[in-house]
């Protein structure tokens, strides 16, 4: 076992979660093309075909119940009766589900989950088949409908279908010996008994119990057959006897009592030499095995029917989307790609560090020819750098599709919960987003759609009343807006009744009355996002959005997004998720205040403007500032200039646009714009989401990245909380701001 | 013979795409040249790399692994090893795969961390056999739809000999070859021992029955030495051959492999030549390694029938080699020539074998009791 071969399995396993992980995908995808197109048997055919693959994979990982459970399951699905049945999507869904449990069980190591409900499934399935072509099942009796049913004939389906049959039946499979022996026995004018002995177990000498029997036994007649054959390892309960005697069923009974040891013992007449039955003693299999040619005949008649099958093996099956992927695909841990990626980022504070020498050199040596060679140096290396961040970002970046793939699913089964017909359309899905925005915004749109299908569409006669089509619509859409990419959810449900937002506002004290009547549409929709009113049940009732809109919201605040809603009364609504790129790198805009130094996003900087103090008027507890024919609300991030002459201290005020907003961050000085590689921070470092990163300048310094989203609703917030306090230091540290202090907290949430 | 075997592995699961070229690494003369994620892929990768040998998953999407199969029988030769899963379907597949010309089949990777090195033995044994091998003696049976005709009665008859097979590489064809040139009133009974992974013989048997006159099962305990009837041994469990009061049976054992087999055609053979002595036929056919090339010298020994079958019509002349190089072989057959060659052997009226006769000189087994 070297560490070599550890770390080649623990690979594996990666591989095979994450193909895994496909293959269910691809599994609820053929799910849903059946029950749209049921009893299709290329649709049949590719479940089983991904069902085959998922259990030879878990093989090979030795994970033995998926593997037994999927090798069930494709069994059945193997059957001709398989694309008949209609409950398949049913029984593809539970699969899904069940296979992705125990798939999450295996990753946590922790025990497998219940299997039983997709095991009654695959049973019923099989029986189902069993049941269809029935004529010669009666013939055939147990032991030939068993090996007829393939589902049964794996080591792991003969051990439960073993102990589902009656302890009694087991007799029924004579092997060709012992049916020789029971003919020359007949022959010889001998009665065949049947006797079954039940061990008492906690006597301490089980084994020794048989003996005693058939010590018995031999006694008065020949033992033909004993069940459990001999050497079985363990000690088993019934024992069972086929023994050829003259003497009658209470004769031999009567011998067989041994007292602690034998708890029961039941003697039945199999057959004597007319082949006639005792009536009191019937056993239920027939004795038909061995008096009859039919059942040797019959045991070889299935042989026709897995033939057939095969022969539909042969054609062609559709090729699956999986198809589509080009053979040359690398898998890669992304924590590998992270690496690079961190490597990428050091290179470029290097090159700021060599640019801000190269600048000082500059200085010091205007004249100097090596000037010119540095820069041109400097510059390809610069290219260079460009060109190997670019391709590094395209290496995390993946299509929406894998997340969007995962929704017919969810719509399908929401839906049906509420009774609602919804369909989706999905467009855009070829959109690129990094991997790790990706998998974060997952929650979120589940979140969204969810919602939308339980609260935002109406039910069907509620539409109909409405004039719409009865059926519901949800558009999932991604697609690029300038340096961003947008996640649109859309629905043509009942949209939100904004008033009933906000009276709810005010009823829960999140917002004063005043505050209230002066707040826009939009920015009554926005307080949806609050968890105070999210968790509103009657709120959830009347607009539909409910739970965890503030988990939205708070996802999309560390990603750097930032998320809009826009409704409709009566036609709908749609929550448009705006996302950065990539998380990993941005050009920044860099500036002051208090002496610190920030950075933000430049992507989100509309104009930058100067100004002076006087400029800034107060209104209504706001500041605020006449820009050419506009009027911006300004956000203070640093403390209110003191002193006689501050009306003429100059100031740079950031237009930022941020969602559908426009406001202006009023900053102290300009430092310039730059490439930054953003370093998270962790919770101990900092204590609020007014800043979501940091980076190193090649200077040294360490500069902050504003989280712009948390700051806007920063602002507005300390408006409802706190009239005659304006919105102002929310940069300055605990102490030099107290009077602010629960502003922060709140936003942690 | 310095270069590498290129091999070209086509699956469809990202898993074993990886899983097999990793097995295959433990072995540096064996170099994977590529891999294709289904049929079309696998072509055209074949035509691009040439590589020497083939892994083929059967169950792919769009092209499937047969008409794949086909596709590199009729352009490439290139000789294909089967990667089959264990279930009904995949054993029937995978034995129509071996039938259109595969050179032989590997189950798929089981619970890789501990059977590991188990595992790697046997595929890469096999593509060796199967790049030395080159292809041209490998081919497609014919696919005529003749099915034997059946005697109308199961026979109850005792046999005059026991024959006992041992095959293995190439064995399924040469089988299916030989067995269907034998009559349904076979006056011998057949023990045959292919190497076969557990779950694929049941099938196989199943095939030959359909396919030959002779009857073909797979053997169960105690199931009785017929004449006519043709008992194949389930994969990964022995096969003897004992003399019981009321007739001969087979027993079937799980004792430990035996030069790494199990069934081992050395157990069955040495369980002939005791029970059965003269009147024991003892046939190695196509395959690899030295598998029952001992247990022919215990047949020989008691006066029984040796047969080797020619090196001209083996896929693999390893275990009749083996065989014949310790002088335990008393005929060498081609595989054209053995069908009439056991049923000579076997005829009742041949010399002092009679029917039921319960002679034989062979040292038995005392005390016969019941199984």
């Amino acid at each position: 076992m070297s560490t070599g071969r550890d770390e080649r399995m623990a690979e594996l396993r990666e591989i095979f979660f994450e193909s895994a992980q496909e293959l269910l995908q691809a599994l609820n995808d053929e799910a849903l093309k059946l029950e749209k197109e049921p009893g299709d048997a290329e649709i049949v055919r590719t479940i089983r075909r991904i069902v085959h693959t998922l259990k030879g994979d878990a093989a090979a990982c030795g994970y033995r119940e998926l593997s037994e459970l999927a090798h069930d399951m494709e069994d059945v699905l193997a059957l001709q009766t398989a694309s008949a049945h209609t409950s398949l999507p049913q029984v593809a869904f539970t699969a899904a589900d069940v296979f992705g449990a125990i798939l999450t069980a295996y990753r946590r190591r922790v025990k497998v989950p219940s299997t039983e409900p997709l095991r009654k499934m695959i049973h019923a399935m099989a029986e189902y088949a069993g049941n269809v072509p029935a004529p010669k099942k009666k013939l055939a009796g147990n032991k030939t409908s068993r090996s007829k049913t393939p589902a049964t004939r794996d080591s792991a389906g003969n051990r439960r279908e073993e102990s589902r049959v009656p302890a009694r039946a087991r007799l029924a499979a004579w092997n060709e010996y012992e049916k020789l022996a029971i003919q020359k026995a007949l022959r010889q004018g001998k009665k065949l008994y049947h006797v079954l002995a039940d061990i008492d177990l906690d006597c301490g000498m089980p084994i020794a119990g048989r003996q005693l029997v058939q010590v018995a036994l031999s006694a008065i007649g020949e033992i033909l057959a004993i069940r459990p054959e001999a050497g079985a390892s363990q000690a088993e309960r019934l024992v069972e006897f086929a023994v050829a005697s003259d003497q009658t069923a209470e004769q031999i009974a009567a011998r067989c009592q041994v007292p602690t040891v034998i708890s029961k013992v039941t003697v039945g007449l199999i057959a004597d030499a007319t082949g006639a039955k005792d009536p009191n003693f019937a056993i239920p299999h027939p004795i038909a095995t061995f008096t009859s040619e039919s059942a040797a005949k019959l045991e070889h008649s299935p042989a026709s029917q897995p033939l057939s099958e095969s022969e539909d093996d042969q054609q062609p099956t559709t090729p699956s989307h999986m198809a589509s992927l080009a053979d040359n695909i690398l898998r890669v841990d992304a924590e590998r790609i992270d690496n690079v990626l961190n490597l990428v980022g050091e290179l470029i504070i290097g090159k700021s560090m060599l640019q801000q020498t190269l600048n000082d050199f500059a200085k010091r040596f205007p004249k100097d020819h090596m000037r010119g060679k540095f820069a041109d140096a400097m510059a390809l290396q610069g290219r260079v750098l460009n060109d190997l961040q670019r391709s590094v970002m395209k290496i995390r970046m993946v299509p929406v599709e894998q997340l969007f793939r995962r929704f017919p699913r969810l719509i399908r089964d929401v839906g049906r919960q509420c009774g609602k017909q919804v369909e989706l359309v999905i467009s855009g899905q070829h959109t690129d987003l990094d991997k790790s925005i990706l998998d974060a915004i997952a929650e979120p749109i589940t979140h969204l759609i969810r919602n939308a299908v339980s609260h935002g569409i109406e039910s069907a006669e509620e539409r109909q009343r409405a004039g719409k089509s009865p059926n519901g619509t949800i558009r999932l859409q991604a697609y690029h807006q300038a340096n961003q990419v947008v996640v649109e959810v859309r629905d043509d449900g009942q949209g939100i009744n904004a008033e009933r937002v906000k009276t709810r506002a005010v009823e829960q004290g999140m917002i004063t009355a005043e505050a209230a009547a002066q707040l826009s549409e939009s920015e009554i929709l926005d307080l949806i996002f609050q968890p105070g009113l999210s968790t509103a049940e009657q709120i959830t009732e009347v607009s539909g959005r409910g739970v965890g809109m503030d988990v939205v919201q708070s996802v999309l605040r560390r990603l750097k997004g930032t998320v809009e809603v826009e409704t409709n009364p009566g036609r709908g609504t749609a929550f448009r998720l705006k996302l950065p790129l990539t998380l990993a790198i941005i050009k920044a805009l860099l500036f002051r205040v208090e002496h610190r130094l920030y950075a933000i996003a430049l992507s989100s900087v509309a104009e930058i403007a100067r100004t002076i103090e006087s400029e800034i008027h107060q209104v209504d507890n706001r500041e605020i500032l006449q820009l050419r024919n506009q009027v911006l609300p300004m956000v203070r991030l640093g403390r209110l200039p003191v002193g006689a002459d501050h009306g003429s201290h100059k100031i740079f005020v950031l237009v930022i646009t941020s969602g559908d907003k426009k406001f202006g961050l009023i900053v102290d000085q300009l430092e310039g714009e730059q490439e930054l590689v953003i370093k998270a921070l962790d919770d101990h470092a900092i204590s609020t989401d007014l800043v979501s990163g940091a980076s190193i300048m090649g200077d040294g310094r360490v500069v902050m990245i504003l989280n712009l989203s948390a700051v806007v609703e920063h602002f507005s917030r300390s408006r409802f909380k706190s009239s005659g306090v304006l919105g102002s230091g929310m940069l300055l540290s605990h102490e030099e701001r107290s009077p602010l202090g629960p502003i922060d907290r709140g936003a942690q949430a | 013979m310095n270069d590498p075997t290129r091999v070209l592995v086509v699956d469809d699961s990202a898993l074993m795409r990886k899983l097999i070229p990793q097995i295959l690494a433990s072995d540096d003369s064996i170099k994977v040249v590529g891999t294709a994620m289904d049929g079309t892929f696998g072509l055209k990768k074949i035509a691009e790399l040439k590589p020497q040998v083939v892994t083929l998953d059967l169950e792919m999407p769009g092209l499937s692994g047969i008409d794949t199969l086909k596709e590199i029988m009729r352009r490439y030769r290139v000789p294909v090893i089967v990667v089959s899963s264990h279930s009904t379907q995949g054993a029937s597949i995978t034995l129509q795969a071996l039938g259109l010309g595969a050179f032989d089949f590997v189950a798929k990777p089981q619970d890789v961390s501990a059977r590991m090195p188990e595992i790697a033995t046997q595929l890469i044994t096999k593509i060796k056999a199967a790049a030395e091998c080159n292809g041209s003696r490998m081919k497609p049976l014919p696919e005529d739809g003749r099915r034997a005709e059946k005697p109308s009665s199961v026979s109850t008859n005792a046999p005059t000999r026991v024959v006992a097979v041992g095959i293995s590489t190439g064995g399924p064809n040469a089988l299916q070859y030989m067995l269907s040139q034998l009559p349904g009133d076979f006056p011998g009974s057949i023990v045959v021992v292919q190497h076969m992974p557990d779950g694929f013989t049941d099938m196989f048997a199943r095939r030959l029955d359909e396919s030959c006159a002779i009857k073909v099962k797979e053997a169960r305990s105690a199931d009785l030495l017929l004449a006519g009837r043709v008992l194949i041994c389930p994969g990964s469990r022995h096969i003897k051959v004992k003399r019981l009061p009321l007739g001969d049976v087979v027993v079937l054992t799980d004792d430990t492999r035996v030069h790494g087999h199990r069934p081992s055609a050395d157990v069955l053979f040495k369980s002939v030549a005791e029970e059965f002595g003269s009147r024991g036929i003892a046939v190695l056919m196509t395959g690899m390694g030295d598998d029952g090339a001992e247990g022919m010298g215990y047949v020989k020994a008691a006066g029984g029938m040796t047969i080797a079958q020619s090196e001209d019509s083996c896929v693999v002349f390893g275990m009749p080699k083996a065989a014949i190089d310790r002088g335990y072989v008393v005929r060498i057959v081609s595989l054209d020539a053995l069908a009439n060659t056991l049923q000579a052997h076997c005829a009742p009226e041949r010399g002092h074998d009679q029917r039921l006769e319960s002679g034989g000189s062979g040292g038995r087994a005392a005390g016969a009791g019941r199984v």
